[in-house]
């Protein structure tokens, strides 16, 4: 039965699935380098103002995050315009670890804003 | 029909592509729900500003600069404070929605082997980046004002 059904049911890169996921790939582009020369020109404002632990901590943190949505971009561009199907699936990877570091960074802020709360709150216990 | 299928479309979504866009969708539901849970806590202090009016509009008036605005200009701080959240909310929904879309049409399509729910995720995932795309130039843009502010 699994057999007689899987060639059928096999997903496969339609042309309005190739054409989105081009597009997709294209503006991930946009938002990567756009989103980086952002963080390099906070990092040149905070360079002025002081705070410059914090921007090229956050620059560091971007350049970790985008690189992986670039390297999303051009990989499956590549793999779309040769048919490289080894080169598509390394863009989707990409892409999964792309969200996954969003995923981990917004665990650490929750965690973080959880904690800052939890102390907020023994200290205003102790104080009474 | 296979061979057919696989000279039309010479890519497929194979295995390994699903495993990766299976684990992506798991942590784009995940982001998802908790922008849904941040949304909330920001209606809630909304609800919560609205209810303390008056408490808002005392802190207000003991200080010296919003003071001077008088009752008038607490609220039309408020209203425009409040407006602010509103559309910060409508769009962020609005965002989220089409995360969480990505998030179940391809994990839907992956499950099922359901092309057409791929292709939706897919297409959602294309919108997610063009709004996330939009944002970034409006955000080089404000970059953009702070280094000439400052220069």
């Amino acid at each position: 039965m699994n057999d007689i059904s899987m060639p059928e049911a096999k997903l496969e890169v339609s042309p309005k699935l190739r054409s989105d996921l081009q597009e997709a790939a294209t503006w991930a582009r946009i938002i990567a380098i756009l989103a980086l020369s952002s963080s390099a020109l906070s990092l040149i404002v905070s360079f002025k103002r002081g705070m410059i632990f914090f921007s090229l901590l956050s620059a560091a943190i971007s350049v970790f995050i985008y690189l992986y949505l670039l390297k999303f971009s051009s990989q499956a561009k590549k793999g779309l315009q040769n048919n490289d199907q080894q080169m598509l699936n390394d863009g989707f990877r990409n892409l999964n670890t792309y969200f996954k570091i969003l995923g981990v960074i917004l665990i650490i802020v929750i965690s973080i804003c959880v904690l800052a709360f939890i102390f907020l709150i023994v200290g205003a216990m102790i104080k009474f | 029909m296979e061979e057919e299928s696989s000279l039309v479309y010479e890519l497929q979504v194979d295995e390994s592509a699903q495993a990766s866009l299976r684990d992506t969708a798991k942590w784009t539901r995940f982001l998802a729900i908790t922008s849904y849970v941040l949304m909330g806590l920001m209606v809630f202090f909304l609800v919560f500003m609205f209810m303390f009016k008056g408490a808002v509009s005392e802190a207000f008036n003991r200080s010296p600069e919003l003071s001077k605005m008088g009752d008038m200009g607490t609220n039309v701080l408020l209203s425009i404070v409040a407006f602010i959240i509103v559309i910060a909310l409508a769009i962020f929904a609005f965002i989220t929605y089409i995360l969480m879309r990505f998030s179940t049409q391809t994990a839907k399509g992956i499950d099922r082997q359901d092309q057409v729910a791929l292709e939706t995720g897919i297409a959602s995932l294309k919108t997610y980046m063009i709004i996330n795309g939009v944002f970034a130039i409006i955000g080089l843009i404000g970059g953009l004002f702070q280094l000439i502010t400052i220069l």
